[in-house]
C-alpha cells in the first residue's frame, strides 16, 4: 500500500509520526519482551557473529571474479540482503505472522485490532530483505546449508560495528513451534499490546476519522513483515541467528538489485559515511582449506589494504561428497 | 515514569536544551521530545538515536523501560 503524500490530517500525521518511531525501535522492544519471557536469552550486541557464504561472494566483494588489485576496488562497504521471500526456511514470514496473528485473538475486539488483522492480510515478504549471521563459528551445519557444502567461506564480522552504521535494524532470532512456542507467544503477545496501546492513546478521543485508521493499516502493513522476521521455526534455533532487516519501513530507502537464480530481489546496505564493513576476519571452509589459499587470500588482502582481516582455516576435517 | 525518560536524553545525548511534551496514561510515557544543542543527537540518524536513548532507559529503567514510547525525537531525519 502506498503511502499517502501531501498534506494530511493532524490526527494522521500524529499516528503516522508514533509508528514511524516505532518501527525504529523494533529490535529494541523484541530485545526487552524476549529477555523478560526468557532471562537466560543471550541478546548480546558486540563480540563476532559470523555470515556463510559462497567463495564467489567473497570475490565480488573484493572486486570481481579476477581481483586485480591494481585496477579494482574492493566494495567491502556493502553489505547484501536477500528478499525475504527467497530464504532458505519456507516457513520463514509464515511462523511470524501465525504467531503474531494467534496471539491478537487476546486483544480488545475493536476498530485497532480490526486494521492490525487487515495489516497482516496485506504484510507483504517480498520487499523485506534479510542478511542473515550465526553465533556460531565454523560449523558443519552451516558449512554444508550455506558455505557452498565446505567449499565456500565464513566471514567474522564485528557486530558492534555492524550495528553502528549498517542501513537497517538488527535483531537475534526468537525460536519456536506449536509445542514448544512459550517465548515467541510471550514475546509476540506484549508487541501486539505495545502496538494497540500505542495506537489508543494516540487516536483522537471522538470520533475517530475512517482516514486515521487506514493509516493505521496501512503503516502496520509495512511495519508486519519486519517483526515476522524475528520468529522462526525451532528447527533452526542452532544456528542461533543474528538478522540485519531492511525494508523501506526500517532504513534509508535505497533500489533493489536482482541476482540470477533464476531472479533474486536484493539489496545492497551501505554503511553510513561510506565506511567499511566492520570484517574482523575469513576462515576458509573446509573443502577450501589449504595452506596454498589461505597464503594467497591473504596476499591478495594485503595487496588490497586489507591486511587487517586475518585469514583462518577450518578445523573440521569434512571432505564433500 | 516522565523524569526518567528526560534523564535517559539527557544521559544519552547531553542536550544543551530539552522541549518535552511527554504524557503519563496507563502507566506507559509517551509524547515528542525536541532535542536541542546536541553533538551526539545531531550525528546519529533516527534509528541509531532510539537505540542509543534506549540503552539509556534500559539502564535507568531495567524491563520497565518497555512502558516507554514511542518517544519521538525531533527533528527527526525522515521526510
Amino acid at each position: 500500500m502506498a503511502r499517502t503524500r501531501g498534506a494530511i490530517s493532524p490526527s494522521r500525521a500524529a499516528i503516522r509520526r508514533v509508528l514511524d518511531t516505532f518501527r525504529q525501535n523494533i529490535p529494541e522492544l523484541v530485545r526487552g519482551f524476549v529477555t523478560a519471557a526468557d532471562s537466560t536469552f543471550d541478546w548480546r550486541l558486540d563480540g563476532s557473529v559470523y555470515q556463510y557464504t559462497r567463495f564467489e561472494t567473497l570475490r565480488s566483494m573484493l572486486g570481481g571474479p579476477i581481483v586485480d588489485p591494481t585496477s579494482v576496488r574492493p566494495v567491502i562497504s556493502e553489505l547484501w540482503a536477500t528478499s525475504s521471500i527467497h530464504l532458505n526456511d519456507a516457513r520463514e514470514f509464515r511462523r511470524g505472522q501465525e504467531v503474531v496473528e494467534h496471539q491478537l485473538a487476546r486483544l480488545p475486539n475493536d476498530d485497532i485490532r480490526r486494521r492490525m488483522r487487515l495489516a497482516i492480510k496485506d504484510a507483504d515478504a517480498l520487499e523485506v530483505y534479510c542478511s542473515c549471521f550465526s553465533a556460531v563459528d565454523d560449523d558443519l551445519s552451516q558449512w554444508r546449508g550455506y558455505g557452498d557444502d565446505g567449499a565456500g567461506v565464513c566471514l567474522r564480522f564485528d557486530l558492534g560495528g555492524l550495528l553502528a552504521s549498517v542501513n537497517g535494524i538488527g535483531y537475534w532470532v526468537v525460536y519456536g513451534k506449536p509445542g514448544n512456542e512459550t517465548v515467541q507467544m510471550s514475546v509476540a503477545d506484549q508487541l501486539l499490546d505495545y502496538v494497540h496501546s500505542t495506537i489508543r492513546l494516540n487516536l483522537p478521543l471522538h470520533s475517530v476519522p475512517g482516514a486515521v485508521y487506514n493509516e493505521v493499516r496501512q503503516q502496520l502493513s509495512e511495519i508486519w513483515p519486519a517483526l515476522f522476521l524475528a520468529f522462526k521455526h525451532d528447527d533452526f534455533r542452532a544456528e542461533n541467528e543474528f538478522r540485519i532487516v531492511y525494508s523501506d519501513a526500517v532504513g534509508r530507502p535505497i533500489a533493489p538489485c536482482f541476482r540470477p537464480d533464476p531472479i533474486i530481489p536484493f539489496v545492497k546496505l551501505q554503511m553510513r559515511h561510506g565506511a567499511r564493513l566492520p570484517i574482523q576476519g575469513i576462515r576458509l571452509g573446509p573443502a577450501a582449506s589449504a595452506d596454498a589459499n589461505v597464503r594467497s587470500l591473504e596476499l591478495a588482502l594485503a595487496r588490497l589494504g586489507l591486511g587487517h582481516i586475518r585469514v583462518d582455516k577450518s578445523d573440521i576435517p569434512y571432505v564433500p561428497r | 515514569m516522565i523524569a526518567q525518560v528526560l534523564q535517559a536524553i539527557q544521559d544519552a545525548f547531553h542536550p544543551a536544551r530539552v522541549e518535552a511534551d511527554l504524557k503519563e496514561t496507563e502507566g506507559r510515557v509517551y509524547g515528542s521530545v525536541e532535542v536541542l544543542g546536541s553533538s551526539e543527537f545531531d550525528s546519529l540518524d533516527d534509528i541509531r538515536r532510539q537505540r542509543l536513548l534506549w540503552e539509556r532507559l534500559r539502564a535507568i529503567l531495567g524491563p520497565e523501560s518497555t512502558r516507554v514510547g514511542p518517544v519521538v525525537l525531533e527533528p527527526t531525519n525522515r521526510g
